[in-house]
């Protein structure tokens, strides 16, 4: 079976604090369309693999711990509905993982990679919030993240 | 003199008491961007004054006309119980110049006024609220007693009067939009006016009409003396009598005519507010298009804005999050080819020692043969050798690189291997598309930025019509049915005025006419005795000589302060067309219809000029009127003007300040807009002293100026004594 097809039944936890402090702030749980007030991300999954992302970038990498996993959703979500996205997310924890290519081999390793890189994306994203409430409020803030983060080759 | 101070508090836009301002003597520059509260500023200086303030298509309005329309809306929306009082009130210090024998005083001139809610309806409306009578006091201390003193009501305004005379006024606080009313050069009574108000000339006016009294007084009787001495006693006695009775006639004419000219000017002030009537209602239609136009664009941008922001989330959430892990990439790239890197070492590994070589199916054969098919020696059945070939069968040994493991693993290697060419070749457009998609924003943003400005201005023009214009535009026929009944009415008028005005000239011309006629005959008929001089008859050749040399001077003054005028307004005129170049020629008024012209030096009417300069050449005029004044009174009046600069261009706006730097002892220019820049190139301007700027806001965030929760805020930007 190959990896992705053993990844697809695989949980991605989350804290419990997370999802009531970011992800429920920033994604629509509905994934309502119409109002132009709406949350910037339409589906959890993508708030989810946006502050993994921003944790693999910052080099943060916070492991769960045992209080407070509460949530949880299937790899599948995020490779059903962001295509690429899932095949980024499991080359960066390959890139991460003290594992190395053994790791393609390791679903439980590329996912607790995954989970604690987006722990600690989450952490720098809660810490950019309690700087100011409404620093995620304006939809530009999005973009100005993504052109604040340095571009290494 | 100068104003020291404003303080306002809940004035119009000027929510709560934080806003003043401090004067300095020079120029102070108020600016600001539409609607964020100059003109209100500038009603505030003229409120506290006058108890009214500029309307436009009205002129000016009062207090008890303007209800609680100068209250501030944030103050009456903020009020949530009966019987809740608002206090509006406006506070000026001047200070006067100190003569020979007078030191300078500090007046505190203050107008307020208090609003209390009867009902809890709609706060906007006025019947919700009891209004009280604004009150007026003000404030000095007595130099030779040092007393407080504190005047009011009518004595407040008598000191008022005396600071700012109502003569003077209109040229001192002006209002850009009271520009063509105040300054009519149209109107030959405008540049008269002033000129009364500057001059002697109004002097040698009243002596004139003294003497020609006085004549008419002295000729009659010289008359009455010289008939006693006529050939002719009854003919001469007869003409005189003539004379006197033409002369009485023409003075009852005169009268007659003086009457009519003045309910002339009623007639036209009323006919140009009925005008100004029916050009809004031809205006409200027009605006409400705009209106229409102005929302429709904003609906298209906001869509656009719509469709670009779904876009962008829908990229962020598929690839653009991504942006920033090219360097992680590359890590996982090196740990894939680090595999490959091993895998293919295997391989070597194994073409230099293959382990199943060679195969069952060969040692078989050596074993039935009993002989080594490698070495070619026998290889007997109980021997050693025979044994060791045995033992090699069934060595199924795979290459290490071929384990279940490393398979594996390979296959993943070469899945992402792919997977990663392909996220490469996407991620290296990602930042040009962010930019591209971040320009097109921002222009959309910056376009509905100018779209929203349009829809205030023309919301303001549309609410301008309503309120001040008095035009309930709502019931458009029935208003210019009676508007038009009204302006038919007054043509009327005006024309039957003007027809029996002609009328009475004629008669006068025709009058005198006739008395010179009679006075001819009479100065025909032979004396009795030529030697006897009358005394009286000497006199009169006196007084007419003496009337007739006043009315010279008069003239003479006049057209000298005209050509006064004409010169200190070109001297600022210049000033400016030397930075402007595409405005020249020089500023003349016409002797006889009082018109300002520009010309060139040959005395030639220039036709290339628009609002722009004939706006300038208008305000070097009063300029020159106010300088000309300070000289001739020994006095100096602040200026304050309300955006009179809004169709002059950048350069010509500076050049215009410049000049009236040089003018004034001080002067306060309300003007349009100055962006950031400009503020940086006027801290280097050494002819501006202060710079205050408006600026318009909220508490509550949004970006939509409500009525309820928008006020004013005044920042000193500079201050330099």
């Amino acid at each position: 079976m190959s990896l992705v097809s053993e990844l697809s039944d695989k949980r991605l936890k989350y804290k419990t604090i997370h999802r009531e402090g970011i992800l429920d702030k920033l994604c629509e749980v509905q994934g309502s369309q119409k109002n132009i007030d709406r949350k910037y991300f339409s589906q959890l999954w993508e708030g989810y693999t946006w502050a993994a992302i921003i944790g693999f970038i910052n080099n943060k990498r916070v492991p769960l711990g045992s209080g407070g996993k509460g949530d949880a959703f299937k790899f599948s979500v995020i490779n059903n509905n962001g295509g690429e996205l899932a095949d980024a997310l499991i080359l960066l924890a390959l890139s991460k993982s003290k594992k190395g290519y053994k790791s393609l081999t390791d679903p439980n390793e590329i996912i607790n990679v995954i989970e604690e890189f987006a722990n600690g994306g989450f952490e720098i994203i809660q810490s950019k919030i309690r700087e100011d409430e409404s620093y995620f409020n304006n939809p530009d803030a999005f973009i100005e993240e993504l052109l604040e983060r340095r571009e290494t080759d | 003199m100068v104003i020291k101070s404003i303080k306002l508090k809940n004035f119009q836009c000027y929510y709560g008491d934080k806003h003043s301002i401090n004067f300095t003597e020079g120029l102070n520059i108020i600016t600001g961007s539409i609607a964020s509260g100059k003109s209100k500023l500038f009603d505030a200086f003229y409120w506290v004054l006058n108890d009214k303030i500029f309307v436009t298509g009205k002129d000016w309005v009062s207090t008890k006309n303007l209800g609680i329309s100068l209250v501030n809306d944030k103050a009456k929306y903020d009020s949530n119980d009966i019987d809740d009082l608002i206090e509006t009130s406006v506070e000026i210090v001047v200070k006067t110049n100190s003569g020979r024998n007078s030191e300078s005083i500090e007046y505190t001139i203050r107008r307020e006024y208090l609003i209390s809610r009867r009902t809890m309806n709609d706060c906007f409306d006025s019947n919700t609220w009891t209004i009280s009578t604004p009150t007026l006091t003000v404030e000095h201390v007595n130099q030779k007693n040092s007393n407080h003193e504190i005047a009011q009501g009518q004595e407040a305004k008598e000191v008022i009067e005396n600071l700012f005379p109502s003569k003077i006024s209109p040229y001192i606080w002006f209002q850009g939009e009271a520009l063509d009313k105040l300054i009519d050069f149209d109107n030959k009574g405008t540049i008269r006016k002033a000129i009364d108000y500057i001059s002697y000339v109004p002097l040698y006016k009243t002596m004139n009409n003294i003497i020609s009294t006085v004549d008419k007084k002295i000729s009659n009787t010289a008359r009455k003396e010289v008939g006693k001495l006529s050939g002719n006693i009854k003919l001469y006695n007869d003409l005189s009598l003539q004379i006197e009775n033409k002369n009485k006639d023409a003075l009852n004419n005169q009268n007659l005519l003086e009457k009519k000219l003045l309910t002339l000017g009623g007639r036209t002030e009323q006919m140009e507010d009925v005008e100004s009537a029916l050009s809004a209602l031809a205006e409200f239609p027009k605006l409400s298009e705009e209106k229409i136009e102005v929302q429709n664009d904003l609906i298209n941008i906001n869509n656009d804005i719509e469709r670009l922001d779904i876009e962008e989330r829908k990229k962020f959430s598929s690839l653009w999050m991504l942006y920033g892990t090219k360097a992680l990439f590359q890590t996982a790239a090196d740990k894939l080819i680090e595999f490959e890197d091993y895998r293919q070492s295997l391989i070597s590994k194994e073409y230099k020692l293959p382990l199943d070589v060679p195969g069952d199916v060969y040692l078989n054969k050596m074993l039935k043969n009993e002989l080594c098919m490698i070495c070619d020696r026998p290889a007997k059945k109980g021997t050693e050798a025979y044994d060791n070939i045995k033992g090699k069968l069934n060595r199924k040994i795979k290459p290490e690189y071929l384990t279940p493991e490393n398979e594996q693993i390979n296959t993943e290697v070469l899945t992402f291997k792919s997977k990663l060419g392909s996220l490469s070749r996407n991620y290296d457009s990602i930042f040009n598309k962010v930019i591209e998609h971040k320009k097109k924003l921002n222009n959309l943003y910056e376009e509905r930025g100018i779209f929203n400005d349009k829809l205030l201005a023309v919301n303001e023009d549309i609410d301008k019509l309503y309120t001040k214009r008095g035009i309930d535009v709502s019931k458009g026929a029935q208003t210019h049915r009676s508007k038009h009944g009204e302006y038919k009415t007054l043509n009327e008028d005006i024309r039957n005025l003007n027809r029996k005005i002609e009328f009475y000239k004629a008669s006068l011309r025709e009058f005198d006419i006739q008395v010179s006629k009679l006075e001819d005959q009479q100065s025909k008929i032979q004396r009795v005795n030529t030697e006897v001089n009358v005394v009286e008859e000497e006199i009169a050749k006196y007084t007419k000589y003496l009337a007739n040399y006043i009315s010279q001077i008069e003239q003479k003054e006049y057209n000298k302060l005209i050509g006064q005028i004409e010169s200190e307004a070109n001297m600022n005129f210049s000033e400016i067309t030397s930075v402007n170049k595409t405005i020249d020629g020089i500023i003349k008024i016409d002797r006889e219809t009082f018109r300002v012209l520009n010309v060139d030096e040959d005395g030639r009417e220039l036709q290339n000029y628009n609002t722009g300069h004939y706006t300038l050449m208008k305000m070097c005029i009063i300029n020159a009127i106010i300088q000309l004044t300070n000289e001739y009174k020994d006095t100096s009046y602040p200026f304050i003007t309300d955006a009179p600069t809004s169709n002059l261009d950048d350069k010509a706006t500076f050049a215009y300040l410049e000049s009236i730097s040089g003018t004034f002892k001080q002067s306060i220019v309300i003007t349009k807009d100055i962006s950031e820049d400009e503020i940086e190139a006027i801290k280097q301007k050494k002819y501006i002293s202060s710079l205050f700027l408006l600026k318009i806001k909220n508490n509550t965030g949004n970006e939509k100026m409500n009525r309820n929760e928008a006020y004013s805020t005044i920042t000193t930007i500079i201050q330099k004594n």
